[in-house]
């Protein structure tokens, strides 16, 4: 099912498929929000547009995003208990060496690197640019994985800094924050029998019947509003996962150094315990330990924040021109 | 004036022609209101009305756009030249970013390896002496000659130890470890600086020969770069790798 992709084709089409979700994203948040508005507010009519409660929801969901971005990195990071690495400690030196070989490959700052001390193998990236940011990577990761591996664990990490994807993902969290911001109020307005739509002034009307199946489409859209963003977000993250395993590649010139340490990391499937719930989506695999992402089908198809193992695995292979013949 | 005229005037929208026909002769008769037209009509029954040809002026609607064009296509312009100068200082950059790791690479790695030897021997002239001090004292005759040469060997032991003490990681191999990781980094670093100049210069190359970027690249006289390539043939063979120990 999945072709082969070179590198290049992969990433243009991990980039496509983000964009395509934002705007689909953006065109529910519309739906919803000027649904609300026209519904409930009775500010969007056929002679006024004042999407007031959009803006509103929208406003609120970029602050609290935006907040969370600022001071993430360093809340994230104590929340694990890392330490900062060590020069003197010869494993924490290699990890020094490698993640300034990457920065060397991808013309980015050097992000500040830190150990996380669990035994369970794992990594992520945090900050809100590449002039501020952070790798960590636990004690298990040194204690597992080769040279080789450890550095196609480090550029995935990094082509999370590079292609932004922290940022991305604190737009999808502003975007989903309205969204549910907005379920939430129509919900209650709803319940309370709210509804301008009937003391706006008769004669006013315009299409009738058609109004009517607007207003079902819409709260069919305020019912399932947690549901459809959340399988949007999670779409999106996994697409930059898959676009991280491949950026990362590109700045290797080794996928399958990544691809080997991809499935030691599969058969050391412990919870990670140290990394908490906040900051599971930044791993390299999913700390939690959690059956969605780790089995394939339909859940993981639409809930995982990662894609399956064997999937990236082969799209790894893939690049390196090694995918194995389907069957 | 027009009762002078016996015109035969008649509505026409034809704007081609500017005269007014008459049976006799042609007069310029300048194109009237509906209201004027009908008065003239009603007293000249068989009245010719034609209308100048109307130079249409047009319509600012079209110029707006035009201008809209014309701003949008400078603004772009300018981007494309500033994204090229951009990227050709960063194709620079990176070439001499090589160079950096080259110079590193040279001023480093003969002091890391002149250091490793030198605690190599080290080591091994302490533990030299121990074993000398060793074999002395077993070969010692007689008491005093023994104690004597055991208090040698207790010197030298305390040497080894102050050594291990102040340098607890102090095992030759792990020392040479270190450095092979080190030799490894370095190469890795020049490879990377090569691979990244390679990268940037083809993002470069790209930028400048897409169309219609390519108009502008021609305009201000941008230069494909050249790729990071092996000049030395030698270079591209398959290294030999003997590790028996016949010198």
């Amino acid at each position: 099912m999945t072709e082969a992709r070179n590198i290049y084709e992969q990433e243009s089409h991990n980039k496509n498929a983000t964009l395509g979700v934002m705007i689909a994203m953006t065109v529910f948040l519309g739906f919803i929000g000027f649904g609300f508005d026209a519904f409930y507010l009775g500010t969007i009519t056929e002679d006024t547009f004042l999407p007031i409660g959009t803006v509103l929801a929208l406003g609120f969901g970029l602050l609290s995003a935006s907040w969370s971005l600022q001071g993430g990195a360093k809340a994230v990071l104590s929340s694990t208990n890392a330490v900062p690495a060590d020069p003197n400690n010869p494993a924490h030196k290699q990890l020094l060496n490698v993640v300034d070989e990457m920065r060397i490959a991808s013309g980015l700052p050097m992000p500040e690197v830190y150990i996380v001390p669990d035994p369970d193998p794992n990594a992520f990236a945090t900050g809100r640019d590449p002039e501020h940011s952070y790798i960590a990577v636990t004690q298990g990761l040194l204690d597992s994985l080769n040279r080789e591996e450890l550095q196609g664990v480090v550029a995935h990490e990094m082509s999370h800094i590079r292609n932004y994807d922290i940022r991305l993902m604190t737009v999808i969290a502003a975007l989903m924050g309205a969204i549910l911001l907005l379920s939430d109020w129509a919900r209650r307005g709803l319940f309370w029998g709210g509804g301008r739509r009937r003391s706006r002034s008769p004669g006013g009307s315009v299409g009738g019947p058609i109004a009517l199946v607007l207003l079902a489409l819409w709260i069919i859209g305020v019912i399932l509003a947690p549901l459809i963003g959340q399988i949007m977000a999670m779409a999106v993250s996994r697409k930059r996962e898959y676009l991280a395993d491949a950026s990362g590649a590109e700045l290797t010139r080794n996928p399958l150094g990544l691809a080997h340490a991809l499935e030691k990391l599969e058969n050391a499937s412990a919870p990670t315990a140290s990394i908490k719930r906040g900051a599971a989506h930044l791993c390299i695999v999913d700390p939690l330990g959690r059956k969605v992402n780790t089995k394939e089908g339909f859940a993981a198809e639409l809930f995982g924040t990662h894609p399956p193992m064997s999937k990236r695995i082969i799209a790894l292979e893939a690049m390196a021109y090694q995918m194995k013949p389907a069957g | 004036m027009l009762s002078d005229w016996s015109l035969s005037i008649r509505l026409t929208m034809s704007e081609n022609c500017a005269g007014v026909i008459v049976r006799e002769r042609v007069l310029a008769m300048p194109n009237r209101s509906l209201i004027d037209r009908c008065i003239i009509e009603s007293r000249f029954p068989n009245a010719y009305f034609i209308t100048r040809p109307i130079r249409k002026e047009p319509s600012m609607f079209v110029f707006y756009i035009l201008l809209a064009v014309a701003i949008l296509l400078i603004f772009w312009v300018v981007a494309k030249y500033n994204g090229l100068i951009t990227l050709r200082n960063q194709v620079m950059n990176g070439w001499k970013q090589i160079d950096v790791q080259l110079k590193r690479r040279h001023d480093l790695i003969p002091n890391l390896v002149e250091t490793v030897k030198g605690q190599m021997e080290f080591e091994q002239t302490t533990l030299q002496k121990v074993i000398e001090a060793r074999n002395a004292a077993i070969s010692a005759k007689g008491i005093a000659d023994s104690a004597a040469k055991e208090d040698v060997l207790s010197g030298a032991l305390n040497k080894l130890f102050a050594l291990v003490e102040n340098y607890p990681n102090l095992k030759s191999n792990e020392n040479v470890m270190q450095l092979q990781e080190e030799l490894t980094s370095t190469e890795n670093k020049i490879s990377f600086a090569r691979q990244f100049y390679n990268d940037i210069a083809t993002k470069f190359n790209i930028a400048q020969q897409v169309f219609p970027a390519n108009i502008i690249a021609a305009m201000f006289n941008f230069k494909p770069s050249e790729l990071f390539e092996i000049k030395v043939e030698a270079d591209r063979e398959v290294p030999k790798v003997d590790l028996s120990l016949k010198k």
